[in-house]
């Protein structure tokens, strides 16, 4: 029980570092929060809610979102968008994800053959 | 929906006025978001159980709020090793001027104390009161260095480091030999001069073909000298050892503390009771000094008793001191050191 919470841990550390970039590829269009949120739960990356808004406002206060609140449905919703320098710090995240993917597939492939 | 607006009213009891609003509203959004998109899922009209199961789901409104904030502390990570750093320097130095001016005090004035005892608790808790108010005092600039001066924090964390700057530290559980071997030396002077040369402790003629001796010492302080006796010794048995031993261990800390008790009961003992030294019109007359006015003999011996009541006061402070030292070390050092905060 106690090594699954263990693994459990590692796995969202895991996560947490690669929610930014997510984030950022997910918000070429407008989106709000919550739908958002289903999308990258939709393609497999489960977001707390309690992460993920947050997250946005840091993201925004950072320059790399834009936001703004817009009627629907007599109801106010947060609409955010990546920024013009967000774009760029996309941009620089995918090419050290590229390369961190394939350093990781060459140390695990390594390990798998011993 | 009641629960919502108290949920979101409580959320904002947890946030800074300026964000919220803003907060509040997102907040709002989300849970109404999360609700109709359950109650597509669940083909009904959100009820109150659905509203409690969002709630639950977003957790405590503290915690939500606590996520929109950032990281707030007293005295932040950067600073902190900072201000344990001025802890170790400050703390020190206001126990010994404490222990120091309060031991020269009680000595003056120990003639008129009630007991050895509350002479002690006076001591040591004059110095538990000088601490509390250094250890507020250092948290108080370090707060106000956090809060107003932020860019403080930024330019240590980005200062340039040297590896080649790393100094080796003392080794705190080795020893002092120098110190020990000259304590050992004391002490056993102490106990050759004291027991077996007594009357060297004052003046000295040579009259008619032999020496003639005024001791200024009391029939008290002879009656203190078989303790003192077994302190010196013990102390120079314990000096040897460490010395042979290389190291600080759990039983010699124990050893020390164990000494410094002692050496403190026996001090306040002295210094509450009868003096110990005094001058003898008559004794000094004897050795040929011409002793016009006995009273100014006195008045002398009155001050050198105050003199020696100062002095064991002092020898009081820097046992508090020392024992203090050694429980620290003993107690707690080891236990800092693993959480990092010394080195």
């Amino acid at each position: 029980m106690e090594q699954d919470q263990h693994i459990d841990n590692l796995v969202q550390e895991l996560r947490r570092g690669v929610i930014v970039l997510a984030i950022l590829s997910q918000l070429q269009e407008e989106q709000y929060g919550y739908s958002a949120m289903k999308q990258l739960a939709d393609q497999g990356l489960n977001i707390d809610q309690g992460t993920l808004y947050p997250l946005l406002r840091r993201l925004e206060s950072q320059d790399l979102l834009e936001s703004k609140w817009r009627l629907e449905d007599s109801r106010p919703r947060r609409y955010y968008v990546i920024s013009p320098h967000g774009r760029q710090v996309l941009h620089s995240l995918q090419q050290e994800w590229s390369q961190i993917v394939a350093t990781m597939d060459t140390l695990l492939s390594e390990q798998e053959r011993k | 929906m009641q629960l919502i607006d108290l949920y979101i009213q409580e959320v904002g009891r947890h946030l800074p006025e300026k964000v919220r609003t803003d907060i509040q509203q997102e907040i709002r959004s989300l849970i109404e978001d999360t609700l109709e998109d359950r109650s597509r899922q669940q083909g009904k009209a959100p009820d109150d159980e659905m509203v409690v199961e969002v709630l639950k789901k977003l957790g405590p409104p503290e915690k939500i709020a606590a996520s929109y904030l950032p990281p707030r502390y007293l005295i932040g990570p950067n600073l902190f090793p900072y201000f344990i750093t001025t802890l170790q320097i400050v703390l020190p130095i206001v126990v010994i001027l404490t222990a120091l001016s309060l031991g020269i005090s009680l000595g003056q004035t120990a003639q008129t104390a009630v007991g050895a005892g509350e002479m002690i608790a006076n001591v040591v808790g004059g110095v538990f009161d000088a601490l509390f108010h250094a250890v507020g005092i250092i948290v108080v600039i370090f707060v106000v260095l956090q809060y107003a001066t932020p860019q403080l924090e930024t330019r240590l964390r980005s200062k340039e480091w040297d590896p080649r700057k790393m100094k080796p530290g003392p080794d705190p559980k080795r020893v002092k030999y120098g110190d020990l071997i000259v304590d050992a030396i004391f002490s056993l002077i102490a106990i050759a001069l004291f027991n077996l040369y007594p009357q060297l402790i004052g003046f000295n003629a040579f009259r008619d073909g032999h020496w003639v001796t005024a001791t200024v010492l009391t029939v008290a302080f002879f009656q203190y000298l078989p303790w003192l006796t077994v302190l010196w010794a013990l102390q120079a048995g314990y000096d040897v050892t460490l010395v042979a031993r290389g190291y600080w261990e759990t039983a010699t800390r124990i050893a020390a503390i164990v000494l410094h008790g002692f050496s403190i009961i026996l001090l306040s003992l002295m210094i509450s009771g009868p003096s110990i030294v005094a001058l003898d019109p008559q004794a000094l007359a004897n050795l040929g000094w011409n002793i016009s006015n006995p009273q100014v003999v006195l008045t002398a011996g009155q001050a050198l008793a105050t003199g020696v009541r100062i002095g064991m006061g002092i020898a009081i402070a820097v046992n508090v001191v020392k024992l203090g030292q050694h429980l620290y070390r003993l107690l707690l050092y080891e236990r800092l050191q693993i959480a990092g905060f010394t080195r």
